[in-house]
């Protein structure tokens, strides 16, 4: 049996979201295959009306699942690992992958409707012209087929509809576009910020820039979207679709034009590739619950289930035509795994401020956007920015640490200093090495080949977390931080590739059939109709957050692809 | 998956059956009167009571609620049905004894039949001490663990949370206390 439609989007999270939007708001009958559950909008899944004291084990995650070799990862990333939204992510007993024993990789999933749309920080920033132009620049990866200018209308179209609060900053490599209003500093990044762009000719540190609705304009309100409460909740789900996501915006937006068919419990096996026609013909899906396989057409597909999995499709769709996984005649294809990487940060005190407080709960930081581009004096190339933020609480209600009784108590309930934190997000370089391959004989539950990703830094990342560390103790120094302390990893301690849940490449764009993946349409050099616009498209992973830069290329995409379909070219 | 939200709403209630060792400034030894310790289902009438005499020392009630006030110990009781891995729970369960045994060697008596005051003493050198070494297993460990929880029931209750607004509706970087106040005043009710 098989179901035809328009098109097919595989994958219903940040990018599958625009894809299916864009495809069915021009017209296109289009079905969406998501492996995950549905989730309707708002869901009785979200937690975010949830006082501390009304959640399940008051947030804590259940130590039987440490008895269970359950959540490994999410547990060793730390800050998700929490009660309350556990149900948004996947534990990897369930849906292993593999890697080499002394190189582990965290592959973060979300399987649901809406993907990882639903757990993301909402950090929103452009990629500026110097971002497309490093590997040109330096040698490295392949030359993106594509440059900033390219991308700007995309960006600007994304941005109007997604919503994204932020200032006009004026930043040579972090262009501005039509932001909602921003967020305001607290008193201490103020002070802070001044001091540092005083200080310094080419760091500055502004406001971050986020997918929350500060304001309501007509095209978010039209979907039911409200305005932000500053709750800061946004990873349990938001009830009022303050926030971007593919279920309070993007598939509402497909839905209501009457073209949006979504099929969940359908996890995509592999593509079907037909060498007489150069096309993807079919799409083959294993129900996640009964395991009978399914076949689904259409004329384009868009492949979206995030850069590892959708790498790991196609891998999968081996044919007698394409033996090495299908669009893979360059040998590129699950090459130049990328992810951004930390390891290195400080803080320190902003004193005089102690009368002084902040109300509400901001759901973004501060940024320090990369200012080490292009330098000549620097042991490595690229560079890397910094994220965080200041805030005050109350001293601590810790219980991993000494005192008891009414004197510590006292102590506890009193407010503590003003501290603020940066923490680096370094850009790793695109290596043709770092991959993600099929497992030689493991299957997962659906009968599909693990994915096993081998990647490791080397030393312009190691080189970048040693001036990091220096880096972020001279801006806290210009902030007029006292009590300054800093953290590094040490250059002999692996570094966990995915540890900031950006992970990229897999499918890398690039002008040469031979040594890329995909063309500066996102179009596959080997098969026509086949677009692959999420997170493996990427040719190298800059040093800003990327969902925007997906949905932006998604949106681009899918333009072209229409219009090729209407001249009769697909 | 464990406690049902059901459940644990109802805690509310039952914590209240627990709470005859709270916040009785001038009380000694700790009064073995069995009938009030209520409401357990995994902890026995002696160990919820030396569990809740400890949990107030750690966190006594002074202008602001203790941990007795706010049901600590009886949630604990529900964690360790519902929630708490085989290790923890027998750290827990069997803190009570150790804990005994300890003051016997210490100071050469149970407990339980201290002061109010020698109690506290012991409960802090052991604080220091369980800190001070790290994360050594045994008893020191099986305090920390009871410390951890201890502290965090308490400090996510209601009570405890006197600033926590659900819905603050906008957010304001540079307030005075009097503003901040006023605002989350104005917020909570
Ligand atoms: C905690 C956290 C914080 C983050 N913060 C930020 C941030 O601040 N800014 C930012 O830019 N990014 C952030 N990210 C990353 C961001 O979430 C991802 O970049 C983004 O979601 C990727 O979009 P995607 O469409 O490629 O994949 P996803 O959103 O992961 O969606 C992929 C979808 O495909 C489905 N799928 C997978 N395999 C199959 C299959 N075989 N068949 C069918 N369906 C399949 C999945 O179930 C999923 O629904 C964050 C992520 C996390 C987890
Ligand atoms: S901070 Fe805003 S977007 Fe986040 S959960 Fe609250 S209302 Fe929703």
């Amino acid at each position: 049996m098989s179901e035809e439609f328009d098109a097919i989007v595989i994958g219903s999270g940040m990018s599958g979201g625009w894809a299916a939007k864009e495809l069915c708001e021009r017209g296109l009958k289009t079905l969406v295959l998501e492996r995950g559950r549905h989730l309707d909008h708002p869901s009785p899944e979200y937690t975010d009306f949830e006082a501390p004291w009304d959640m399940e084990f008051r947030g804590m995650v259940p130590e039987i699942y440490d008895e269970q070799g359950r959540y490994r990862m999410l547990k060793r990333k730390g800050w998700t690992y929490r009660n309350e939204i556990i149900q948004f992510f996947v534990d990897e007993r369930d849906h292993p992958y593999s890697y080499p024993e002394d190189r582990p990789f965290m592959w973060t999933r979300g399987y649901q409707l809406g993907g990882r749309s639903l757990t993301w920080a909402r950090q929103t920033y452009r990629w500026g012209p110097k971002d497309f132009e490093a590997n040109a620049r330096d040698g490295h990866g392949v030359d993106w087929p594509i440059r900033y200018d390219d991308l700007a209308p995309w960006y600007d179209h994304v941005e109007a509809f997604a919503g994204i609060s932020g200032a006009s900053d004026g930043l040579e490599n972090l262009p501005d576009g039509e932001f909602l209003r921003p967020w305001e500093m607290n008193c201490a990044e103020g002070v802070a910020a001044r001091n540092i762009n005083r200080s310094f000719e080419d760091r500055r540190m502004i406001i971050g820039r986020g997918a929350n609705l500060t304001e309501v304009r007509d095209v978010h309100a039209e979907l039911g979207r409200g305005a932000c409460q500053a709750r800061d909740h946004c990873i349990r789900g938001c009830s009022y679709g303050a926030y971007f996501s593919s279920l309070s915006a993007t598939l509402p937006a497909a839905q209501r034009t009457g073209n949006l068919t979504v099929e969940t419990d359908s996890v995509v096996s592999e593509i079907i590739y037909d060498p007489l026609t150069r096309r993807a013909t079919h799409v083959k899906v294993v129900d996640y619950h009964t395991r009978e396989e399914r076949l689904y057409s259409a004329r384009i597909i868009f492949l979206n289930a995030s850069a590892i999995a959708s790498a790991q499709i196609l891998l999968n769709s081996r044919s007698e035509a394409m033996p090495n996984g299908l669009a893979n005649t360059s040998g590129q294809l699950g090459n130049y795994i990328m992810d951004h990487f930390g390891h290195a940060g400080a803080n320190g005190r902003i004193e005089g401020l102690e009368d002084r407080f902040d109300f509400g709960r901001r759901p973004t930081g501060i940024y320090i956007p990369n200012y080490r581009h292009e330098r000549e004096d620097q042991a490595f190339v690229r560079g890397f920015g910094f994220q965080g933020g200041a805030n005050r609480q109350r001293a601590g209600h810790t219980g991993s640490r000494p005192g008891i009784g009414a004197e510590s108590k006292a102590s506890m309930d009193q407010w503590s200093p003003w501290v603020l934190g940066i923490g680096m997000f370094g850009e790793m370089l695109p290596y043709a090495d770092n991959t993600i391959r099929l497992h030689p004989t493991r299957t997962d539950n659906w009968g599909i080949p693990l994915a096993h990703m081998d990647c490791h830094i080397r030393e312009n990342e190691r080189a970048m977390i040693r001036q990091a560390e220096q880096d972020a103790v001279e801006i806290l120094t210009a902030a007029g931080c006292k009590d300054i302390s800093s953290v590094r990893t040490p250059d002999d301690e692996h570094v966990l590739v995915g540890g900031k849940t950006h992970e990229m490449g897999g499918a890398c764009m690039g002008h040469d059939p031979a040594t890329s993946v995909l063309n500066r349409w996102n179009q596959a050099h080997d098969v026509d109709n086949l677009f692959v616009t999420d997170g493996a498209c990427m040719s190298s992973c800059g040093t800003a957050n990327p969902s925007l830069t997906y949905m932006a290329l998604t949106a681009r995409a899918v333009d072209h692809a229409v219009q090729r379909l209407q001249e009769g070219g697909l | 998956m464990g406690v049902t939200r059901r459940i644990l709403l109802s805690t509310g209630g039952l914590a209240l059956a627990g709470l005859s060792l709270s916040g009785c400034e001038n009380r000694d030894a700790i009064e073995l009167d069995l009938s009030d310790v209520t409401g357990f289902s995994v902890f026995d009438r002696a160990t919820a009571t030396i569990l809740l005499d400890v949990a107030d020392l750690m966190i006594p009630r002074t202008d602001t609620p203790g941990a007795g006030d706010t049901g600590t110990v009886l949630y604990l009781d529900q964690l360790m049905d519902h929630w708490a891995s085989a290790a923890s729970r027998a750290e827990i369960l069997g803190f009570p004894a150790q804990l005994d045994s300890h003051a016997r060697q210490s100071v050469g008596r149970a407990f339980r039949s201290l002061s109010r005051q020698a109690r506290f003493r012991l409960l802090e050198d052991m604080d220091q001490a369980s800190f001070a070494e790290g994360e050594r297993p045994g008893f020191s460990a099986a305090y920390r663990t009871l410390k951890r929880l201890v502290f965090h029931i308490h400090y996510t209750s209601e009570a405890a949370n006197p600033d926590y607004v659900a819905v603050p509706g906008q957010y304001l970087g540079d307030v005075s206390a009097a503003e901040f106040r006023a605002l989350v005043d104005d917020a909570r009710f």
